[in-house]
């Protein structure tokens, strides 16, 4: 009986089942085609596009799946998990299609199929991460994705850069792991569970309290934040993103931080607060300073993120202090406990793909021309390749959080979030901090327009595939900045068990 | 048709953007000049079909919202990018589409050859994109981005010949006169729609205006409020104090003057009193000031038109003039009357200017009548509508004017008292005078100009057919309007029509007491007498004793120059407003606020940030023990801060 219950469940996650049968399905063909590049394009971004209509085929549903003997499941399938999987598979469908045109090192071509592979396993990761309620699953996703992630840094064999940012990243990632499972071990020694609604009914007693419930969150969230790389966990970020190759630099900005923040939103509404709003403000089950530890970080990253990114001349490692910052922005909408804030936190991440893809997509079609990513070799870059400039410069300033963009919007919502939170010196700490950001966003776009180049910029054009794929990006960074009910909507029906 | 009223709005949108960027390479007059223009026709056949269906409704259902989106939606503030199709805002519409549609045509004639064409039709298209969103929306916020853009379309037109010279300075500086002008206005309207949201919680015209009529908000409140929006009215209808952009505006193309700063946009402010009718009748002193601002502007302008020689000047003052008409009929409680002129106004004021167009055209860029003369047999097609349209502006039964205001003149009578309707009738009579001042200086008489340089000629009929179409209105423009008096028992149709609109306002105004027919047909007699015998006046001093306007002009030579110097008022705004102001920037402002203090505060705050940032980013060392340490000591900082506050 419960092994044909167990059954029906796992053919109920229809999206994880169809991305490991691509996964197979790659390695095969990578085995036995010889890397056939058309035919592993074709499947895996055919793969992609199934994973993705089955998601918001689902988009709306819950269902409860292998539901134990003590009458909790060990997944659900509902929204907010499905919000942050589409994401995730956005992503990675951009990242294959940045990987067509990035010429970094002519034997990144050859090996194509080893790295769709690892990317999906990141996906599948996420898809873990987005789903589990029992902290084993929860953790066995996490490493998934980053295990993956650590190979997919060092892809590029020939740049010892490549070779020192996998390194770094395996290093550190591992201690990060290290703590976090140090944090579950304590957690399932003082409550003798793993599953999260137990402890969250064991926390919501009373009975448990002191340090040493403490330090499992702590060491928790550690590890969490290494993962969205928040302060002061973010060394590895700029390393890493400065080394990998681009485009999977693109894909580790922005879906391994939803791989971050849906566990942390996960821990904070399922764990560690009480199941949904009584008024607007979430409730911790117990007695914790979450507010105080949430802006501590937040203020930290964006603080560091955007101080240090005003020194950089390179545009990875500056996009890279750019990414820290959008933590702590996105940290700081967590923050105010809220509906809002969580709304808020949704739609800038949809934003967020948009933008930080884009601007590394553009990254990668500069470099290809230039051959370089530093930002004195920009300069004149606006006249000779006019497409490109124009819509790093969108890019640049939907990240800086101006009107008529996108990011103005998801920022607006933030800091609104934090108003009504009463949370007004988080608020003015992000407002100073995007005004510090418009400096070394700005300065990007005057060495494209304004700076003289040194020398004459060799034989260089757009090429239309490029552009197609810049616009796909820019477009709707400008539509959504004006015209963002939609994605408001995709926001809250995404929180639909969650909000009041 | 009516759920269709959005493409009406996107339309010329869609053929903005195509002109704006690829017009420079279409390059094409042709194809740039049917893209604009069909843009405004197809949109001009969507709200003619939206009005007929109108038509058909009963009258309690025909206010529509097409909604499109939600725009904004945070907090207590909600609001849509929505259309509302009712009695008032289809008037405006077809007036927009249906005359913006003329002139787009006109255009594609008068602006052949020029660098700008793409331009120009870009800016247009852009125009009336604004403007029918500002005449449609449904809610203030909406209103404002329309009034905004609206504004910004009608600063890069006036400077749209950015190189040229005007008058003492250049048509930038005419641009940005105007520019500056209405930003006083715009920051009225902003109060204005701020005090709205504070006391009724809403933007949306559906929840306000009921709620104004509904009552409980103090007689206070409704002044304040009346008095901000009307402040945006004067500024974006020229009325007095900010009518002085006006003028000067004529220094962008002449079809821009007839569709932006004669039919259209400089009666937007008279549509949003309209609109919000409500508001102004629940206060009686804001009512009282709006009818007076509105003859006062009346009078004084026309007094200067009197002895204007630029041919687009005087059509200037007149349609600052006519404005004030409008608000006086606002300001008596005549909404529709007010409405009722607009649209009369923009059909013989497009006309004029379009005509004057031509004349200029004709006339190789000369604008001074006084250079003209004669050029009745020169420019058959011209002379007659122009004709049309001067007896129209006169007030001569049965062209359109005269119904229009003979209705202003009535209801100020009636509601105002007779101060307001003298006052009224010497407007008109003066009117009259000018307006066949020019007619007569332009047309008739001695010809002036050099017949070795000038060689006048007719334009061509992309030219004129929209001057014969606008004169053809001119004429039966006013049947829709017939008073009482004369219509009997149907009643007054374009009352009856926008009836419903104004319903609320009009039962929050004090009854008037009712006069006799025979009242109003004894008025309406000397009005036209007046204009008539001022029209008789003008002609023969102008074409036969010229001598008597020199003689009157020397005799009466201090009243003369103050009225050509337009009462000296730009002297006295630069003399107490504008020199001050830019003194006080320049030696406070800039050179100490802004360079010592402000840059001192920025460049010191920057470089805090710079060297803090320089400080910080030692730690990134590339060592990987060191971030490993960092992160121990965060973690065991989290860990003590969170044991100690337990």
């Amino acid at each position: 009986m419960e092994l044909t219950q167990n059954l029906h469940d796992l053919l109920s996650l229809r999206a994880e089942l169809v991305l490991t049968a691509v996964i197979l399905l790659l390695l095969g063909i990578e085995l036995f085609s010889k890397g056939n590049k058309t035919l592993l394009r074709v499947v895996s971004l055919t793969g992609i596009g199934v994973v993705l209509i089955l998601l918001f085929g689902e988009s709306s549903t819950a269902q409860k799946l292998f539901i134990g003997s003590n009458g909790v499941p060990l997944m659900i399938i509902e929204p907010l998990g499905t919000f942050a999987k589409i994401i995730a598979s956005i992503s990675a469908l951009f990242t294959i299609l940045f990987m067509g045109i990035n010429r970094e090192d002519s034997t990144m071509v050859r090996r194509e199929g080893e790295f769709m592979v690892l990317l999906l396993c990141t996906v599948l990761g996420v898809f873990f991460l987005s789903s589990s309620y029992d902290l084993i699953l929860l953790y066995t996703g996490f490493e998934l994705l980053s295990i993956s992630s650590y190979a997919l840094a060092g892809y590029n064999k020939r740049s010892s850069q490549s070779s020192e940012a996998s390194l770094k990243y395996l290093v550190y990632g591992a201690a990060s792991s290290a703590i976090m499972i140090y944090g579950i071990s304590i957690l399932y020694g003082l409550t003798g569970t793993t599953n999260i609604f137990i402890i969250q009914a064991i926390l919501g007693s009373g009975a448990l309290s002191g340090a040493l419930l403490l330090m499992a969150i702590v060491f928790l969230l550690a590890g969490i934040a290494f993962k969205i790389s928040a302060f002061p966990f973010h060394f590895w970020t700029p390393d890493v993103y400065e080394g990998a190759p681009t485009h999977f630099t693109a894909y580790l900005s922005v879906a391994s931080k939803i791989g971050g923040f849906i566990l942390l939103l996960r821990l904070i509404l399922d764990l560690f607060f009480r199941k949904g709003f009584n008024s607007e403000i979430l409730q911790p089950v117990s007695d914790l300073p979450w507010n105080d530890i949430l802006i501590f970080i937040s203020i930290g990253s964006m603080t560091i993120g955007n101080l240090v990114a005003l020194w950089q001349k390179n545009i990875k490692r500056l996009l890279a202090y750019s990414s820290i910052a959008h933590a702590g922005y996105l940290l700081a909408g967590i923050a105010a406990l809220n509906s809002t804030g969580l709304v808020a936190v949704l739609v800038y991440f949809a934003f967020y793909l948009l933008m930080n893809m884009g601007a590394f997509l553009v990254v990668i079609l500069i470099k290809n021309e230039i051959h370089s990513e530093m930002l004195e070799d920009y300069n004149g870059i606006g006249s000779k390749l006019p497409l490109y400039a124009i819509a790093l410069s969108i890019f640049l300033v939907s990240l800086t959080g101006l009107p008529p963009t996108a990011g103005f919007i998801g920022k607006f919502y933030i800091l609104m979030a934090l108003v009504n939170a009463d949370l007004v010196l988080l608020a003015f700490f992000l407002f100073l901090n995007s005004v510090i950001s418009l400096y070394y966003y700005v300065r990007v776009m005057k060495h494209l327009f304004i700076s003289k180049p040194e020398k004459e910029l060799g034989e260089a054009k757009q090429n239309v595939y490029g552009g197609v794929l810049t616009l796909v990006l820019a477009v709707p960074t400008i539509i959504f900045g004006i015209f963002f009910t939609p994605i408001l909507r995709l926001a809250e029906a995404a929180l639909k068990f969650y909000l009041p | 048709m009516i759920q269709l009223i959005y493409l009406t709005v996107l339309l010329p949108f869609i053929g903005f953007l195509i002109n704006g960027l690829f017009g420079s390479k279409i390059k094409n007059e042709k194809i740039i000049g049917a893209i604009g223009s069909s843009a405004i026709g197809i949109s001009f056949i969507i709200v003619a079909g939206a009005f007929f269906e109108l038509l058909s409704l009963p009258a309690d259902q025909r206010s529509v919202i097409v909604t499109l989106f939600t725009w904004l939606k945070t907090g207590g503030l909600d609001v849509s990018v929505a259309y509302q199709v009712d009695q008032l805002s289809i008037v405006m519409a077809l007036i927009v589409t249906g005359v913006g549609f003329l002139i787009h045509i006109y255009s594609i004639g008068y602006m052949h050859g020029d660098k700008g064409f793409w331009r120009f039709f870009a800016y247009l298209n852009l125009f009336i994109f604004a403007m029918m969103n500002l005449i449609l929306a449904d809610n203030f916020l909406l209103l404002f981005l329309g009034w905004e853009g609206v504004g910004l379309c009608s600063y890069l037109l006036i400077g749209f010949w950015y190189d040229r010279k005007f008058e003492k300075s250049t048509t930038a500086d005419a641009a940005k006169k105007a520019f500056v002008v209405n930003r006083i206005g715009d920051f009225g309207f902003l109060l204005g729609m701020f005090l709205i949201f504070m006391e009724f919680g809403s933007l949306n015209f559906s929840e306000v205006l009921p709620a104004a009529a509904a009552g409980g908000t103090s007689e206070f409140i409704f002044t304040m409020i009346a008095l901000f929006l009307f402040i945006g009215a004067t500024g974006k209808s020229a009325q007095i104090p900010l009518y002085v952009w006006l003028p000067d505006a004529m220094a962008g193309p002449t079809p821009v003057s007839a569709l932006i700063h004669a039919a259209t946009m400089v009666t937007a402010g008279v549509y949003m009193v309209a609109r919000t009718s409500v508001i102004f009748a629940s206060s009686e002193v804001m009512m009282e000031v709006v009818a007076v601002v509105g003859i006062l502007t009346a009078f004084f302008a026309a007094t200067i038109g009197l002895v204007q020689t630029d041919i687009k000047k005087v059509l200037a003052y007149s349609t600052v003039s006519q404005l004030g008409y409008m608000f006086l009929a606002l300001g008596v409680g005549a909404f529709s009357a007010g409405i009722f002129h607009v649209m009369t106004h923009a059909f013989f004021k497009a006309l004029l200017f379009l005509g004057a167009g031509s004349v200029i055209h004709g006339m190789h860029e000369e604008q001074n009548i006084m250079k003209y003369g004669g050029l009745k047999k020169y420019m058959p097609h011209t002379y007659i509508t122009f004709l049309i349209a001067a007896i129209a502006i006169a007030g001569i039964p049965p062209f359109s004017g005269f119904f229009s205001k003979d209705e202003i003149l009535w209801y100020s009578f009636a509601n105002g008292g007779f101060v307001f309707w003298l006052v009224g009738a010497l407007t008109a009579l003066m009117t009259a005078f000018y307006m066949f001042r020019l007619v007569s200086l332009t047309f008739f008489g001695k010809e002036r100009f050099d017949h070795h340089h000038v060689h006048p000629h007719e334009s061509p009929a992309v030219m004129t057919i929209p001057l014969m179409v606008l004169a053809g209105l001119s004429i039966i423009g006013g049947f829709i309007g017939i008073p009482e008096v004369f219509s009997g028992t149907h009643g007054n149709l374009f009352h009856g029509w926008l009836e419903p609109i104004f319903a609320q306002a009009n039962s929050k105004l004090a009854s008037h007491g009712s006069h006799s027919h025979a009242t109003e047909l004894i008025l309406m007699a000397v009005s036209v007498a007046l204009a008539a015998s001022a029209i008789y006046f003008a002609i023969t001093v102008y074409t036969k004793k010229q001598e008597i306007a020199a003689q009157t002009a020397s005799r009466f030579k201090g009243m003369y120059n103050l009225l050509l110097n337009k009462y000296f008022v730009d002297e006295v705004y630069d003399a107490t407003m504008v020199n001050p102001l830019v003194k006080f920037s320049d030696k406070f402002l800039w050179k100490i606020a802004d360079v010592k203090m402000i840059d001192g505060l920025v460049n010191g705050t920057a470089s805090f940030f710079l060297r803090t940032a320089d400080i910080i980013r030692k730690m990134q060392t590339g060592v990987t023990q060191v971030y490993a340490l960092v992160m121990m000591l965060g973690i065991l900082t989290a860990l003590f801060w969170i044991i100690t506050s337990l």
